[in-house]
Parts: C-alpha cells; structure tokens; sequence
C-alpha cells in the first residue's frame, strides 16, 4: 500500500511582492544616497560660494558693520568718523587688493586727514578733512567701479553725489546726515563689490 | 469528461500543486511485479484535486509487457473477453496507487498484487492519452481479477471510486 498526497505550492506572489519591494527599497535607497550626496555636494559648493561673495569677515565687512551698527543720527563725533574713515580705508584697500587694483597712493592721502581729525578734535576745520577724504575715497572708489564693476554706476555715482554733500566750510556736527549718508552709500557700494 | 467535471489530473499539469512535504514522488522509478520483474516505470502521477492525493501511477511499460502483450491479444481476442487491440504506441497503464508498494530505499514500485501476465493483457494508451470512467473500471477489474461481467464492480461515475481500498493507503 502506498499513499501520495499532494498539496497546493505555497503561492508564489508573496516572493513576487516581496522582491518588488526589495527592489523598490534599493532603488529608493541608492536615489535617496544619490540626492543626499548631490544636496551635499550642492551645500558645499553653495557654501564655498556664498563664502566667496559674502566673506562675513575682513576689512569691508567689518566696515559695513560698523556702519550697519550706528543706528543713532546724532551720534557723530569725532572717533566715530575717524574710525568709519579708517574702516573705509581698510575695505577699500581690500576691493582693490582683490580686483588687483592700485589705491595707495589715494588712501596714503585719506590716512592723513583721517589722522588730523583724531589728532585734534576741537579743531574746526575738520568738516574740510572729511570732505577731502571723502572726496578722494569716492573717486578711487568710482575709477575702481568703472575699471572693474561697471554694473554699479549708479551706487558708485551715488557715492561720489554723498561726498559732495559733505560742505567743507560747514562743522561737521551741523552736517551729521550728511557725513553719515556719505558713510551709508560707500557700505552699499562696498557691500556689491564684495 | 468535460474539463469543468474533471478531477483527475496529471500531476504534471497541475501547475499549483506538488508532491506533499514528506511523502516519496516515485517518478522516474521502476515499477516490478509481483515477481519482482520489471514492467516498466513510472512516467507520471494521476491525481484527484478534490481528494488531494495521488490515485493513479502512469507507468511507461517495457518492451517485454509489449511484445507478451501481443501473444496474449490474440487468445483473449478469441475468447471475445477483451475486445481492444494495442497498438504501436500504446505504451501507457494506469495502476491504483493503493495496489503497489513504494521502496524508498531502492527507489521501486513494488506491486504484490499484479502478475506479468496480468500487465501483458490490459488495455493500453498512449502517452498523456485521456480516459473515461470505462478505462479505469476496466483495468480495476482485470488488476484485482474479478471476472465478474461487470456486477462486483459497477460502471459508475460516483466520487467513491477512488475510495476503494486500491485508490488509498490502508495500513
């Protein structure tokens, strides 16, 4: 005697399914790794470049912060212009250095004034120094601009208009806005070019 | 048999279905009589789907059942007991699963029951051929000897067929 049972094969859709699914995590898994690898790579390469157009730190940004950071109007005196005059000159120095182009000897010159203001601060011939400094700042600032920015015309013309605002035969503590414009428009100008 | 009646089937065919978990599949094995003679081997399983175990063994017989075959018909024809006559390529039996005996061990159909004589004058087919309730019947009666016209065992399409004591395991 014998006996043979048979019995119905265990089905086989599970496996199907479970191989979809399988593949289905795999190929959501290497896309996933593949986006999360080009999002990295896409941070970094954001990352380098906004450190390259941003630069948080240095001479002009320092420059612009301090400007930025005086929010008071009649908070002028006469550290306050020689260091914005200093920090000016620095950030200068710095567009120029990084667009290879030569400043010093007009910078050499804002130094100088710069250095009459904080050397005696009663003296009231101090609204000239500014304006002189000013002016030379505007015009190295604007043959920088038409050499390497062209696109900023307007900001750079908008600086060289500030200092001629700054009126030489008027004390600087009549003309607050007027030094401070000239201090705002160059920490916009200085901003773009950075 | 229309296919919507049927319930037996090759096992071949049944797509879904498999040779359950610890019993022996004797395909490919030799199948001996009650001598010990070789007959033939099994070629493939019958089954029925409603009682889900095998009924049948398909047994692809040897050149020497053939050839006795042949000596046999002739007598027999005469008796006008048997009125069928094998043909070339009709190579092909049925035996009720519960007539045989698997040896695991030498890989064997072992029927106790069954003559080389009684291989030699039944009624064969063909490869895959189908097959009515007559068949079946037919070769029941000449495997368990039963001489009987017909009476001891019905021409009958009923489901307790297979149940005799040849179609199951009776231990």
């Amino acid at each position: 005697m014998a006996e043979i049972k048979i019995e119905k094969k265990p089905p086989v859709w599970p496996w199907i399914l479970l191989g979809l699914l399988l593949i289905g995590f795999l190929v959501y898994w290497f896309a996933l790794r593949d986006q999360d690898t080009n999002d990295s790579m896409a941070m970094e390469e954001t990352e380098t470049t906004e450190m390259v157009t941003t630069n948080e730190t240095g001479p002009i940004a320092e420059y612009v912060a301090f400007i930025d950071n005086d929010t008071e109007p009649m908070g002028l005196d006469h550290e306050f212009t020689n260091e914005a005059l200093m920090k000016l000159t620095a950030a200068t120095q710095a567009v120029a250095d990084q667009n290879n182009y030569d400043v010093k000897a007009d910078l050499d010159q804002v130094k100088e004034y710069a250095n009459k203001i904080e050397v005696d601060p009663f003296e009231t011939t101090h609204a000239n120094s500014i304006r002189k400094a000013s002016e030379i700042l505007a015009g190295a600032l604007h043959k920088m601009q038409e050499a390497k920015f062209p696109q900023l015309a307007n900001e750079a013309q908008g600086v060289v208009n500030a200092a001629n605002k700054i009126d030489p035969d008027v004390l600087t503590l009549d003309q607050k806005s007027a030094v401070k414009g000239f201090f705002n428009e160059t920490a916009s100008l200085l901003r773009r070019m950075n | 048999m229309s296919d919507k009646e049927k319930d037996l089937h090759y096992l071949d065919d049944m797509s879904n279905y498999k040779v359950a978990d610890d019993y022996p599949d004797p395909r490919g094995w030799e199948v001996k009589d009650i001598d010990g003679r070789t007959i033939g081997k099994v070629d493939g399983m019958l089954a029925s789907k409603s009682a889900e175990r095998v009924v049948y063994l398909d047994v692809e017989v040897d050149e020497s059942i053939i050839e006795k075959g042949h000596e046999k018909l002739s007598t027999s024809a005469s008796k006008g007991v048997h009125e069928f006559i094998n043909e070339d390529g009709d190579t092909h039996l049925i035996v009720p699963i519960g007539m045989v005996r698997l040896d695991d061990e030498n890989e064997s159909v072992l029927s106790d029951q069954i003559t080389h004589y009684t291989f030699a004058k039944a009624n064969r087919r063909t490869k895959g051929a189908d097959f009515d309730r007559h068949y079946e019947v037919e070769l029941y009666r000449l495997y368990v000897n039963d001489d009987d016209e017909g009476l001891a065992v019905p021409l009958t399409d009923d489901d307790d067929f297979y149940n005799r004591e040849e179609f199951i395991y009776a231990p």
